[in-house]
């Protein structure tokens, strides 16, 4: 019986697009498998010149996970589109290190998609020495999305870094920002 | 056509052993078996990381709370290492709690090379909670070693002592993703 999977009985499920390694699932009457998930980061201090205002995180680094999403570290390394429409998990942390003194300065975070805040994606909380903002949600992404980490501060000439901290031992990368998604429906 | 599953067209993807409660992927021209995996382990031991400059392991010395595709020995003699059953893709969050006035900086090592994105530096200025979480790809028989370092010798990684919640120092959570 060509293009169906036969239960006992008589109901029949045709076979969709698979991607190797996919989980299989069943939409309707056919059954589909695709994969998507990455895993980014940035190692370089990002400034952020003015404040209460939000820039676009450049990731510099070619992430080491891809799979489903378009990613360039040269041109527009601040994107990430979309390939599959779908439900992802989405987890970021970003660290600000107070070199400027300003302690209790206040960082926030929040994602796009095509522009528009993602739902749920915003965080803020007081920077101490190194601690990170950081989040995990769930959003409806569409195919073909841009994906956008954005930073704000409320002080001017503040950073996203990660300096290295005198006698802890060294790790053997040290990002200032890291950024999950995987696609899970 | 018992034992396949027929594309429209000539192609055919036969259908594998598919274990209970395995999830299925395609692989090639076959549906295959793909054990999930998972592990949630936390433990209430201090480490003391005595000098600076030095990773520390943490020994989770705990029975893990849920251990599917682990192999882990709480009363062996190295109760730091967690190996993995099956290759894949893993989501990793490690959430650990320390002594206040002190830098502390953790990562994970996937058969003693650091995973990227698994170091998190904090400084601790009251009671809080740091917690990092990030994706990597875990061949089988991989051995996992969370390990953490200090600022100034003598910084523990303490127990929540609150009296609010469970008192634990570190947990550590992995799922098997793909």
């Amino acid at each position: 019986m060509a293009g169906a999977i036969v239960e006992s009985g008589s109901q029949s499920l045709s076979i969709g697009a698979m991607t190797d390694g996919g989980k299989v699932k069943r939409s309707g009457s056919s059954l589909s498998a695709t994969k998507s998930h990455l895993l980014a980061y940035r190692t370089d201090t990002f400034l952020m010149t003015s404040a209460s205002t939000w820039y676009d995180l450049p990731f510099n680094i070619a992430a080491p996970i891809k799979d489903g999403f378009t990613h360039s570290d040269s041109t527009n390394p601040e994107q990430f589109t979309v390939t599959d429409a779908g439900k992802y998990l989405i987890v970021y942390d970003v660290t600000g290190y107070t070199s400027n003194n300003n302690f209790l300065s206040v960082q926030a975070v929040r994602m796009l998609d095509d522009g528009s805040e993602i739902s749920g994606s915003f965080a803020v909380r007081t920077r101490g020495y190194h601690t990170p903002t950081s989040n995990m949600f769930v959003a409806d992404i569409a195919a073909g999305s841009v994906i956008e980490l954005q930073v704000c501060s409320d002080g001017a000439n503040l950073y996203v870094e990660a300096n290295a901290i005198a006698n802890t031992p060294a790790p053997t990368t040290r990002p200032c920002a890291v950024l999950v998604m995987i696609r899970i429906d | 056509m018992p034992g396949k599953i027929v594309e429209s067209g000539a192609a055919e993807l036969a259908i594998g052993a598919i274990a209970n409660t395995d999830k299925v992927c395609r692989s090639s021209t076959s549906l295959v078996s793909e054990p999930i995996a998972y592990l949630y382990l936390w433990d209430d031991s201090t480490l003391d990381c005595t000098a600076t400059g030095n990773w520390y392991h943490y020994h989770f010395k705990n029975a893990a709370v849920f251990k599917v595709g682990f192999t882990h020995s709480e009363g062996g003699a190295s109760p730091e290492q967690i190996t993995v059953d099956g290759s894949g893709y893993y989501l990793i969050t490690v959430s650990y709690c320390c002594l206040t006035g002190n830098f502390y900086i953790v990562h994970v090592t996937d058969d003693g090379t650091e995973i990227p994105g698994s170091q998190l530096p904090a400084y601790r200025a009251g009671k809080q909670q740091a917690c990092v979480t990030f994706f990597a790809y875990i061949e089988a028989g991989s051995v996992i070693v969370v390990e953490f370092g200090a600022a100034t010798a003598g910084g523990d990684i303490v127990p929540e002592d609150t009296g609010l919640g469970d008192g634990k120092a570190v947990s550590l959570t992995m799922v098997k993703i793909f």
